[in-house]
C-alpha cells in the first residue's frame, strides 16, 4: 500500500544576542568551562528573579514578521511546569496563549509550484541546562540554562520529506539573512522536533494517531528520522496495527528513533502567566520599525533574479544559497546592465570562481578582487572583448593569486590587444580564400574546420579569441 | 536629655540620635545587641542563625568611617535582623524550611544591598514559618519562637522571629516580608509597627519566593517613625526586579507630623462582625474615638467581597508557591537525599526536606492549576480578585484610609492552632485581602487587653500612598 | 459546592506532579485536609465574576534589560552547594529519559 507523511515541525532557534534571557550572563556558552556563564537568575536560586532581554523578543518579532505573521498587541510570559535535572526552577519560562506571533507561512517552491507551509506561531522561551552521562552519574552543566531560545511551530502541512527539507533550509537561510540566528547546527543553535503519522495516498484529514520526534540536531538527522518513522510506522499499518500515540527519542546520527514515553493524554504543564514579569504590548510603532530590518529575503531574490534577469531557477538558487554569496554576487550586479551580462557574470561566479575556491578551500570573503572585477571581466566576454577560454584559464586563476587589478593583468598578458570583430573578418576571409582544398573536403570531414581556425589563429599570432574565429568562419562559409 | 533606655531598647530614631552625637558607638551598640540576643534567645528562639561577626565588622567600620570623616549612610551603625527569607552573600538561607538547611547564598538581597549601603548592621536572620507559610511561627522546620511578651503565646507569623527580635532588643528593626501578613500579623502581636508596602514598592531581589505575585518586601520597627525611616531607604526601583516601581519615593519623614484634622477613616463593616474576639474590638473601638478627638471624620463602608478575599488568596498563593517551590529538587543545592534515579532524589528529597505545610500548599496549589480543575480554581480566583481590588480602590475613593483590626484575636498561645490547618489559615482573614490588591497596610499598636496583650490596628490607603499610612500611625502614636 | 473526599489515588496522582513523595500516613491525612481546604476555596465560584479579568499585580508594561553582559558567578560558587567534580554538579544516573 502506498502511504504519504503527515508532518508538522517544532524549531527552536538561538537568537543572536550577548546576554541570555532573562539574566545578563553570556549566551555565548559553546565551549566553555562548565558552569562558568551562570548567576542567580539562570540557576535558579532561591530569590532570584527574571528581567526579560529586549533584543531577543526584537528578534522574535522579526522572525514573526518575516514568516509573515500577526504580531501580538499584547504579549505575556507564562511559567510551563515540569521537573527534570536541566531545568533548575521547575518550570520553563515560556509562552503560552499570547505568543509573540501567530497565524503566518512560509512560501516553499516544490516541482515548480509555490506552496504554502502554514506558521501557527512564533513564541520566546528560554532554553534548558545540559546534562551528560559518565558512569553512574550524570554531570550538570547550566551555561546554556536561560539562553534565549524562538520556538516557531508549523500545521502539520509537510506531505514529504522533501518539502520538510526545503523548508527547514529555506527558514535557516532566512534566519541568517536576517541575522535573527547564526543557526549554527553543530553548536545547537537550530534544532527540531517532528511531529509525523502516515495516511494512505488519496485519503484527507489527518491520522488518528501522532508520533512526536524530539531533539532533532541537523537537517540531515531530520531527513533520515523521517526515512526512518516513515519504515517503520508503515510496517505497523500494514501488519494493521496504529502506531502508538508517542514521544520517540534519538539516540545517534543515523535517525533510528526508540520510544520514550507513551502519552496519557496531555501533558499536564501546569501553565500560568509568569507573574514576575509584567505583560509586554507591541504597538503598531514599534513592530513597524523592526519590520524596516527585514531585507529581502532569499526566496524573494530568487524570483527577482528569476523573472527580472532571467536566471534558471538552479543558477538563481545556489546565488542566493547564503547571504554572503547573495549580497557578493549584488555588488558585481550593479557593473552590469544587460541579461547577457549577467548570466555570464552568474556563471563565472558559479562555475569557475567557486570551483576554485573549492580546490583551494577558500571562502568568497578570502578573494583578492572586487565582484566589481568579475563583473566587468564578464562583460568583457560578452562584448567580445575577451575569449571565455583566456578568461577562465588565464584571467581569473591570476586574479585568485596575484591581487592585480584586472587591467592590469589583461594587459601584462597580452589579452588587451585583441583584434576587434572587423580587422578578424578580414583574415577570415583571406584564409577561405586561399583554402580552397579543404573547404571543398569540409563535407566529408567537417573536424576540417579546425585547420581554418589554426590558420587563422596563426595569421593573429594568438590574439583572437578562437570562439569568434569558429563563428566567423562557419558564417562566411554559409554553414 | 540622657537616654536612660537600655540600648537595645532604643528605638532607631534614638539610636540614631545618641550614635551621631558620639555619646555611644556603633560597636557598643552592636554589642549591646549581641549580648541581649544571647541572652534571650535560649527561651524566645526568634534567630536562626546569629551574624554576630557580620555585626562586629560591620559597627567597626562604620565607626571608622566616622572617625576619618568620612560620608555616613542613613542608618549607620544600626543594627538590624533579616527574616530568613533573605539572602546575604556568605550566610546561611533557610526560608523557614528544611529543605533549604546548609544552603548558603552567593549573593546578597537587593534589600540588604540597600542597607549595607546605608551602613545598617546586620545582627542575624530570624525564623519563620517556611517560605512564610503560616500564622504563628510554628511551622518552622527548625524551631518555636515565643512571644516575648508572654512567652507562653506565639509571635504571631509567619515573621514571628523577626517580630520577637524587634520586641525583645535583637536588633533595633527587622526587614520581614509579607504575602498575605507576615509583616502585620507578627507586629501586631508583638505590639510593634509593620509595613507591608504597596506591591512593587520594595524590590523582592533576593528575596526567597512564597507567591510572586502577593510578596512584600518591609520593615517591623518600634515606631511608625522608624518605619518610615526604613522605608525611605529600601524603596524604589531596581532593575533586577521587574515588577518593581520607578513610582518616585516621597520623603516620608515630612508627612508625619500633618495634622489629621478633616481626614476620613472608614470602617469595613464586614470586618467588624462575628469572629472578632471582644477584646480586640473594644481597643480598636477606642482606637477609633481618639482618631475622631484628632479632628477625623469615621464612616462605615462595605467591603462585599471581604468573605471571598481569603478563599481567593488560598487558591492563588498555593499556586503560585507550588510553582516557586519547584526548585527546591535536592538537585543543585539544599536537602539532598541520594538515590538511584534523579526522579527518586527529587521525590524523596522534596519528601522529607518539605514539611507539613508546604506539602499541603505545593498540592492545593498544583490541583488550582492542574488539568481539568484550573477554570474553577486558579482562573476563577483571579477574576474575584480583580473584583476585590475593584471593591478597595472604590471605598479609597470615598476616605482616605481604611481602618481595621491587623488580627481577629489576641495573641494564641503555643499549640492552641496546630491541630487544624484551615482554621489556621483563616486567622490571616484581615491582612490576607491586602495582598492579591497590591495596596498597603500598617499596622500599628492600638493598645493593650487586660492581660496585657498587644491588639494591633490596620491602616489601608491606596497604592504608593504609604506616606498617608505613616501620618495616620505616627499621629496616633503621638497622641496615644 | 460539596468536594467528595480526595481518594489515596488523587493524592498520589497530585504527589507524582508536585514531585514529592508521601508516606502513607501522609496521604491519608492529606486526603482529609486537602479535601476541606479544597471545599471552601470553592467558594470562589459563588461569585458572579461576569467579564472580570484579572492582567498583572502591575500596572507597568514592556518592562525589558538591555542585551548587555554583567557579571556571572564564579564556578565554585555556582556549584559549591552539592556534590560537584571537574565543575559539573553531579547527580546519580539520569536513568529516566527526559520527556
Ligand atoms: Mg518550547
Ligand atoms: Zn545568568
Amino acid at each position: 500500500m502506498n502511504y504519504e507523511p503527515i508532518i508538522g515541525l517544532e524549531v527552536h532557534l538561538q537568537p543572536k544576542t550577548q546576554t541570555k534571557m532573562f539574566c545578563r550572563c553570556s549566551s555565548e556558552y559553546f565551549g566553555k568551562a562548565p558552569n562558568t556563564h551562570t548567576c542567580p537568575v539562570c540557576l535558579g536560586l532561591p530569590g532570584a528573579l527574571p528581567v526579560p532581554n529586549k533584543k531577543a523578543l526584537e528578534m522574535c518579532i522579526k522572525l514573526g514578521l518575516a514568516m509573515k505573521c500577526s504580531i501580538a498587541k499584547e504579549s505575556k510570559f507564562d511559567r510551563k511546569h515540569y521537573f527534570y535535572p536541566d531545568l533548575p526552577k521547575g518550570y520553563q519560562i515560556s509562552q503560552y496563549d499570547q505568543p509573540v506571533a501567530f497565524q503566518g507561512y512560509l512560501e516553499l517552491d516544490i516541482a515548480g509550484d509555490a506552496r504554502r507551509i502554514r506558521v501557527t506561531r512564533v513564541h520566546m522561551e528560554e532554553d534548558t541546562g545540559k546534562s551528560m552521562h559518565e558512569g553512574e552519574f550524570t554531570l550538570l552543566d547550566y551555561n546554556k540554562s536561560g539562553v534565549p531560545l524562538i520556538e516557531l511551530v508549523t500545521e502539520p502541512d509537510f506531505t514529504s520529506v522533501e518539502e520538510v527539507l526545503k523548508f527547514s533550509k529555506r527558514l535557516r537561510q532566512i534566519v541568517r539573512y536576517l541575522d535573527i540566528s547564526d543557526a549554527d547546527m553543530e553548536k545547537g543553535q537550530m534544532r527540531y522536533e517532528l511531529n509525523m503519522s502516515l495516511r494512505k495516498v488519496g485519503e484527507r484529514g489527518l491520522p488518528n494517531y501522532k508520533v512526536e520526534v524530539k531533539n532533532i540536531s541537523s537537517i540531515s538527522v531530520l531527513e533520515k528520522v523521517i526515512g526512518f518513522e516513515f519504515e517503520r510506522q508503515s510496517a505497523l499499518l500494514e501488519k494493521g496495527e496504529r502506531p502508538a500515540q508517542e514521544t520517540r527519542g534519538i539516540r545517534d546520527l543515523t535517525g533510528a528513533t526508540y520510544s520514550q514515553r507513551v502519552k496519557e493524554g496531555a501533558d499536564d504543564y501546569r501553565y500560568f502567566p509568569e507573574p514576575d514579569i509584567p505583560p509586554m504590548e507591541f504597538s503598531p510603532e514599534e513592530v513597524a520599525i523592526i519590520a524596516k530590518t527585514i531585507i529581502e529575503l532569499p526566496h524573494e531574490k530568487k524570483n527577482r533574479f528569476m523573472g527580472k534577469f532571467g536566471f534558471e531557477p538552479d543558477t538563481a538558487e545556489t546565488l542566493i544559497q547564503s547571504k554572503k554569496t547573495a549580497f557578493w554576487f549584488e555588488r558585481g550586479l550593479v557593473e552590469l546592465s544587460d541579461n547577457e551580462s549577467r548570466k555570464e557574470f552568474a556563471k563565472l561566479l558559479i562555475s569557475d570562481v567557486f570551483g576554485l575556491l573549492k580546490a583551494e578551500k577558500m571562502k568568497l570573503t578570502d578573494l583578492k578582487f572586487t565582484p566589481n572585477d568579475l563583473a566587468k571581466l564578464a562583460a568583457m566576454i560578452i562584448q567580445g572583448k575577451l575569449p571565455r577560454s583566456a578568461a577562465k584559464h588565464q584571467v581569473i586563476p591570476e586574479m585568485f593569486t596575484s591581487g592585480k587589478s584586472l587591467e592590469e593583468i589583461i594587459k601584462a598578458k597580452g589579452l588587451d590587444q585583441q583584434l576587434d570583430e572587423v580587422e578578424l573578418k578580414s583574415i577570415c576571409q583571406q584564409v577561405v580564400a586561399s583554402s580552397a582544398k579543404i573547404i571543398a573536403n569540409l563535407d566529408k570531414n567537417p573536424n576540417a574546420i579546425k585547420a581554418l581556425i589554426g590558420q587563422v589563429m596563426g595569421r593573429t599570432k594568438g590574439k583572437a579569441d578562437p570562439v569568434l574565429v569558429d563563428k566567423l568562419l562557419k558564417e562566411l562559409l554559409g554553414r | 536629655m540622657k537616654n536612660t533606655k537600655k540600648l537595645f531598647a532604643l528605638t532607631v530614631k534614638e539610636a540614631l540620635a545618641m550614635l551621631n552625637s558620639q555619646e555611644i558607638s556603633a560597636l557598643e551598640l552592636t554589642e549591646a545587641v549581641l549580648a541581649r540576643i544571647k541572652e534571650m534567645e535560649p527561651e524566645i528562639q526568634a534567630f536562626i542563625t546569629v551574624t554576630a561577626d557580620i555585626a562586629r565588622a560591620q559597627a567597626k567600620a562604620v565607626d571608622a568611617k566616622r572617625i576619618k570623616g568620612e560620608k555616613l549612610g542613613a542608618l549607620a551603625g544600626i543594627p538590624f535582623s533579616m527574616k530568613d527569607v533573605y539572602n546575604t552573600k556568605g550566610v546561611q538561607a533557610t526560608a523557614g524550611s528544611k529543605v533549604l538547611e546548609g544552603y548558603i547564598s552567593p549573593y546578597n538581597a537587593t534589600v540588604y544591598e540597600k542597607l549595607l549601603a546605608a551602613d545598617a548592621v546586620l545582627v542575624g536572620k530570624t525564623n519563620c514559618d517556611p517560605f512564610g507559610f503560616g500564622t504563628s511561627t510554628e511551622n518552622s522546620g527548625y524551631q518555636v519562637t515565643k512571644n516575648p511578651l508572654d512567652t507562653s503565646r506565639v509571635p504571631g507569623g509567619s515573621s514571628g522571629g523577626a517580630g520577637a527580635a524587634v520586641a525583645y532588643g535583637g536588633g533595633l528593626f527587622a526587614i520581614a516580608e509579607d504575602t498575605g501578613g507576615s509583616i502585620r500579623c507578627p507586629a501586631a502581636f508583638c505590639g510593634l509597627a509593620g509595613l507591608k508596602p504597596t506591591y512593587g514598592r520594595v524590590s523582592r531581589y533576593g528575596a526567597i519566593a512564597y507567591a510572586s505575585s502577593f510578596d512584600t518586601v518591609g520593615p517591623i520597627a518600634k515606631t511608625v517613625e522608624d518605619a518610615a525611616l526604613i522605608m525611605q531607604i529600601i524603596a524604589g526601583k531596581d532593575e533586577l526586579d521587574a515588577t518593581s516601581s520607578d513610582f518616585a519615593v516621597p520623603n516620608y519623614q515630612e508627612s508625619l507630623a500633618k495634622p489629621l484634622k478633616g481626614k476620613t477613616i472608614g470602617l469595613p463593616k464586614e470586618y467588624f462582625g462575628e469572629g472578632l474576639e471582644a477584646e480586640v474590638k473594644e481597643v480598636i473601638m477606642q482606637a477609633v474615638a481618639r482618631f475622631e478627638k484628632l479632628g477625623c471624620q469615621v464612616k462605615k463602608i462595605s467591603l462585599p467581597l471581604t468573605e471571598y478575599a481569603i478563599a481567593a488568596y488560598y487558591v492563588i498563593a498555593p499556586s503560585e508557591a507550588s510553582s516557586n517551590l519547584a526548585r527546591y529538587s535536592g538537585i543543585r543545592f539544599g536537602h539532598q537525599v541520594p538515590a538511584e534515579t534523579w526522579k527518586d532524589v527529587m521525590m524523596q528529597s522534596r519528601g522529607t526536606g518539605f514539611g507539613a505545610e508546604e506539602k499541603r500548599r505545593i498540592m492545593v496549589g498544583t490541583y488550582a492549576l492542574s488539568a481539568g480543575y484550573q477554570d474553577q480554581y486558579y482562573k476563577k480566583a483571579q477574576k474575584v480578585r480583580a473584583l476585590l481590588k475593584e471593591d478597595f480602590l472604590r471605598a479609597l475613593t470615598e476616605v482616605d484610609v481604611i481602618l481595621s483590626p491587623t488580627m481577629p484575636m489576641l495573641p494564641f498561645k503555643i499549640g492552641d492552632n496546630t491541630a487544624d490547618p484551615l482554621q489556621m489559615w483563616l486567622a490571616d482573614v484581615f491582612t490576607v485581602t491586602l495582598n492579591p490588591t497590591g495596596l498597603p497596610g500598617l499596622t500599628v499598636n492600638a493598645g493593650f487587653s487586660k492581660e496585657h496583650l498587644p491588639v494591633g490596628m490596620q491602616l489601608i490607603a491606596p497604592h504608593f500612598k504609604e506616606e498617608v499610612l505613616f501620618n495616620f500611625g505616627y499621629q496616633y502614636e503621638q497622641n496615644i | 459546592m460539596s468536594q467528595p473526599k480526595l481518594t489515596t489515588a488523587e493524592i498520589e496522582k497530585l504527589a507524582e506532579l508536585a514531585k514529592i513523595q508521601l508516606t502513607a500516613g501522609e496521604k491519608e491525612k492529606f486526603a482529609t485536609q486537602l479535601t476541606a481546604i479544597l471545599e471552601y476555596v470553592a467558594t470562589v465560584n459563588s461569585v458572579e465574576t461576569g467579564a472580570a479579568v484579572f492582567k498583572s499585580q502591575v500596572d507597568t508594561k514592556n518592562v525589558f534589560k538591555d542585551d548587555v553582559p554583567g557579571v556571572s558567578l564564579s564556578q565554585t560558587d555556582a556549584v559549591s552547594q552539592t556534590k560537584n567534580k571537574n565543575g559539573y554538579i553531579l547527580i546519580n544516573r539520569v536513568i529516566n529519559e527526559k520527556h
